[in-house]
């Protein structure tokens, strides 16, 4: 009996958990089912990418047609460990996911926010400000007036003011040197313990420092993040926030 | 020559014990540290929590004492309890286990019992801590997954090859046990879930 939940269960929990993909990152409104306007979910676009480059939170909307049996928190995790929203160090990344078919909400909010954007306030920004609107059926003001709140929160000082010039760009990413590392050590396996012993003898006489080497070329490895695009910048989570549902 | 060979030995040694667990072991043992003490510290935020939530609850549902002293009484265990995440052994481990495994579902009647009072449940001092106790739960969820990702990958550099020989040489470290749900929790899941009317 007991064997035959627990194959059970594996197999639920196989079933349920090969549906939910955690979707591309493509800007700061990932929409799949189309429940924002085209107008709304472009401004809540620009109004986010502007608050990001003037220092701000990074702020994500996604909303999915359905969590496949999922639930929302373990969803909106697996999303946020992928999408890294926010900085590193300051994980300052907020994800506010709707489920459009189980009605759910749910506000991630990055480990570096959850003193200024607590449990209890995510909580009320459900419930006070998503849900209502949800309800009536105009999830264009429920989203747009739940990102502001949580901006209200996170970034009191952005929110007044017009959005500035962007100044920062990604810095690029840094050489990896560890691959380097490995590739000289197996290269210098390859030396000793594969080739012949007569044949690396000539190997070490002659070509070795000549061009053995030279022509490896490990240049331009391992650039992070594209410059202008939107996406995270390893922030951190550790599954503060709050669920809803309307 | 030899010398030269004798150099590029060394270097190559260096390279391979850099790239075979002689780092990797003892920062993956770290990390398994790290995220227990993630472990413990969302609990202690949850045994925080609880002295609020029985006060509010107790304004409005005083005669639920059973239920009451019981949240009381897990919490009391739950908190006698702790480990030192870098020298806790596996019975330390799963007692302290088992009393937070107690305080969850000491928790989880309580507020089954304050569905039954509207007037609670419309309290906004309840409705806060409510969300906090999920709130935590959720991070207590989340901690406990990495800490179980940490050991798996613990143990998969001391029991896989190649990282598996530097451990036998430098390390002579042992698998360690998987986090697991304590008796109390397991008791709960095989039970059907009872449903009344």
């Amino acid at each position: 009996m007991r064997f035959c939940l627990l194959l059970a269960f594996t197999f639920l929990s196989i079933v349920a958990r090969a549906d939910f993909k955690v979707p591309p990152l493509t800007g700061p409104v990932v929409d799949l089912p189309g429940m924002m306007s085209s107008n709304a979910r472009a401004t809540l676009e620009q109004y986010l990418m502007s608050i990001r480059e003037q220092g701000g939170a990074q702020i994500q909307v996604l909303i999915v047609p359905s969590l496949d049996g999922l639930e929302i928190e373990d969803a909106s995790i697996r999303v946020v460990d992928q999408w890294k929203l926010g900085k590193a160090k300051e994980d300052r990344g907020v994800l506010l996911m709707i489920a459009a078919q189980e009605h759910k909400v749910r506000i991630e909010v990055g480990r570096g926010l959850e003193g200024d954007l607590p449990d209890v306030i995510a909580h009320r920004i459900i419930y006070e400000v998503i849900v209502p609107e949800m309800k009536k059926g105009s999830p264009d003001e429920g989203i747009t007036y739940g990102v502001q709140t949580i901006l209200h929160y996170t970034d009191p000082k952005l929110v007044a003011e017009k959005p500035r010039l962007p100044e920062e760009h990604q810095a690029a990413g840094r050489l990896r040197i560890s691959t380097i590392f490995k590739i000289i050590f197996w290269l210098i396996v390859m030396i000793f313990f594969i080739f012949p012993t007569n044949r690396r003898r000539r190997l070490l006489g002659g070509g070795f420092y000549g061009g053995g080497l030279g022509g490896g070329g490990f240049g331009g490895g391992g650039f992070g993040g594209g410059g202008g695009g939107w996406s995270g910048g390893g922030g951190g989570f550790s599954g503060g926030g709050s669920s809803g549902s309307w | 020559m030899s010398r030269l060979v004798s150099l590029l030995a060394c270097a190559a040694a260096v390279i391979y014990l850099s790239g075979c667990g002689v780092q990797a072991i003892p920062q993956a043992e770290n990390e398994i540290e790290a995220q227990t003490a993630e472990v413990t510290n969302q609990y202690k935020r949850r045994a925080d929590l609880v002295p609020q939530l029985v006060a509010t609850v107790k304004g409005y549902a005083s005669h639920e004492k059973e239920t009451l002293e019981g949240v009381v009484e897990a919490r009391a265990k739950a908190t006698a309890i702790t480990v030192d995440p870098s020298k806790a052994t596996p019975e330390q481990l799963a007692a302290y286990q088992k009393a937070q495994g107690s305080l969850s579902q000491a928790l989880g009647r309580l507020m089954v019992v304050s569905e039954k009072y509207p007037d609670l449940k419309a309290d906004a001092n309840f409705r806060d801590l409510q969300a906090q106790i999920e709130g935590t739960e959720n991070r207590i969820t989340v901690a406990r997954n990495r800490l179980i990702a940490s050991i798996r990958d613990f143990n998969n550099l001391v029991s896989v090859f190649p990282t598996s020989l530097t451990n036998s040489i430098f390390f002579h470290k042992a698998k360690k046990a998987q986090w697991d749900l304590s008796e109390a929790e397991k008791g709960a899941a095989e039970k059907a879930p009872e449903i009344k009317f």
